[in-house]
C-alpha cells in the first residue's frame, strides 16, 4: 500500500523496494541489496517530489 | 417537504431519549447563520433538543465528537457518518454500548462552493428545498437548480447513504447505488509519473497548513500529530514547502488507509479547496482491490490493516 501511494504521488518507479528476507539468509541478503543498488543507480539522483520539474519556490531554476 | 419532516421525527426522537434520561446527549445539526451552514448542535435538555434540524447543509461527519465521551451519547448520524461510527468502535475509541445511533438515510449534502459558483459569488440568503430540485434565493435573484448537480463530489460518489448499523431509523431507505468504479483515480494513476508530480504540486501550492483536513477527520485522532511534534521535527512546518504539504498529506492519508470511509470530511474542511480526496480514494480503492475491504460497512469484519492472512497479495515485494 505504501509503495501504491509514493508511486502514485509521483516517486519513481522502481525506488521504492519491500523484501522479506531471513536473518539466517545471509547470501540471498546480499543479493537482493545488490539488485536494488543496480536498480536505483539506473534510475539516477532522486530529484525529490517537485523540484524536478520547478525550483524552490515555483520559478525554473 | 420531506426534510422538513424528517427534522420533525429528529427532534421528536431526542426530546424523547433526553425525556426518558436514556441518554445524557443528542449530537446532531442546528441551523447555522446562513444557509447550508448547518452546525453541530449538542442537545442536553429537552428544550435545547428543540433547536436541532436536517437539511441539505449537515455536512460535517459527527463521528469526530463521539470519541470517547462519558456518559450515554445519542448521535443523529448519516450514512457516512455511521461508517466512521463503526471503524471507531472498532479501535476502542466509541463504546457501542453507550451510544445510541439515531440513523439517517442521506441523498447527499449540497456544496456551498458549486452553489456559490452557480450564482456567481452572490450572497444566499435562503434554500427552498423541492426534494429533486432546490430554489436558490438572494436578494435580487432566485434560481432553481438540480440537487444532484450540486451535491458533494464525495456524496455523488457515495455507495452507502443509508446507515449500516442503527438504533433507531429516521425516515425511509433509499435504494441500493451500484458499485464505485473510482474512475478519477484510474485517470490519475494512467498519468506518467511527472504529470501526476505537477498535477500535485500545484494543488499543494495552496495549502496553508491549517490542519483542518486532519481535525474534520473523525479517523485523525492521534494525541500528538506527527506534525507538531518538534523533538524529532519529522516535517517542515511552513507552508512555503510544497513538498512537505505533500509529504503531511501522504503520511496522513496512509494513516487512514482501511480505516477512511471516504466521508469527504477532509476535503470539505479544506479552506483551499484542495483535492485531497484524489489522495484518500487512492487508499480506499487499493484497499479494495487488494483486500476487498471497505472500511465501516459491517460490524463484524476487522480492519483491513489490522488483519494478516497468508495468503495477502505481496505485489509490492521485490521480484526475484
Amino acid at each position: 500500500m505504501l509503495k501504491n501511494l509514493l508511486e502514485y504521488i509521483g516517486v519513481d518507479e522502481g525506488r521504492v523496494n519491500f523484501s522479506w528476507v531471513s536473518a539466517a539468509e545471509g547470501g540471498r541478503f546480499a543479493e537482493l541489496v545488490r539488485g536494488v543498488t543496480a536498480k536505483v543507480k539506473e534510475i539516477g539522483p532522486n530529484k525529490g517530489l517537485i523540484s524536478s520539474e520547478s525550483g524552490c519556490c515555483g520559478c525554473k531554476n | 417537504m420531506r426534510m422538513q419532516k424528517l427534522a420533525a421525527q429528529i427532534k421528536d426522537a431526542a426530546k424523547k431519549l433526553l425525556e426518558e434520561k436514556k441518554v445524557d446527549l443528542v449530537v446532531g445539526f442546528a441551523e447555522g447563520s446562513l444557509p447550508l451552514r448547518g452546525t453541530p448542535l449538542f442537545a442536553r435538555t429537552p428544550e435545547e433538543a428543540d433547536k436541532l434540524t436536517w437539511n441539505r447543509g449537515c455536512e460535517n461527519n459527527l463521528a469526530n465528537y463521539l470519541r470517547k465521551r462519558e456518559g450515554k451519547v445519542a448521535v443523529v448520524a448519516k450514512g457516512c457518518d455511521v461508517r466512521s461510527i463503526v471503524a471507531l468502535v472498532k479501535e476502542n475509541q466509541i463504546n457501542r454500548d453507550n451510544l445510541y445511533i439515531i440513523g439517517v438515510p442521506c441523498s447527499g449534502m449540497i456544496d456551498r462552493k458549486k452553489v456559490n459558483q452557480l450564482v456567481g459569488g452572490k450572497d444566499v440568503l435562503e434554500i427552498e428545498d423541492n426534494g429533486d430540485t432546490v430554489v436558490i434565493k438572494g436578494k435580487d435573484f432566485s434560481e432553481t437548480a438540480r440537487v444532484a448537480d450540486l451535491l458533494h463530489n464525495s456524496c455523488q460518489d457515495c455507495r452507502y447513504g443509508n446507515p449500516v448499523v442503527y438504533d433507531e431509523l429516521i425516515g425511509e431507505l433509499l435504494p441500493e447505488k451500484g458499485e464505485d468504479d473510482f474512475a478519477e483515480i484510474k485517470e490519475f494513476e494512467a498519468k506518467t509519473a511527472a504529470e501526476r508530480r505537477a498535477y500535485l504540486a500545484e494543488e499543494f501550492s495552496k495549502c496553508i497548513r491549517c490542519y483542518a483536513c486532519r481535525n474534520a477527520c473523525p479517523m485523525c485522532y492521534c494525541e500528538e500529530c506527527f506534525v507538531d511534534c518538534s523533538t524529532p521535527q519529522w516535517i517542515g512546518k511552513s507552508a512555503a514547502d510544497i513538498q512537505d504539504n505533500i509529504l503531511f498529506q501522504a503520511v496522513r492519508v496512509f494513516h487512514s488507509a482501511g480505516r477512511c470511509a471516504d466521508c469527504g470530511a477532509c476535503e470539505r474542511a479544506c479552506p483551499m479547496g484542495i483535492n485531497l480526496r484524489l489522495l484518500t480514494r487512492k487508499l480506499v480503492k487499493d484497499v479494495k482491490e487488494l483486500f476487498n475491504a471497505e472500511a465501516g460497512v459491517n460490524m463484524e469484519d476487522k480492519a483491513a490493516l489490522a488483519t494478516f492472512t497468508a495468503d495477502d497479495p505481496e505485489p509490492f515485494l521485490v521480484k526475484e
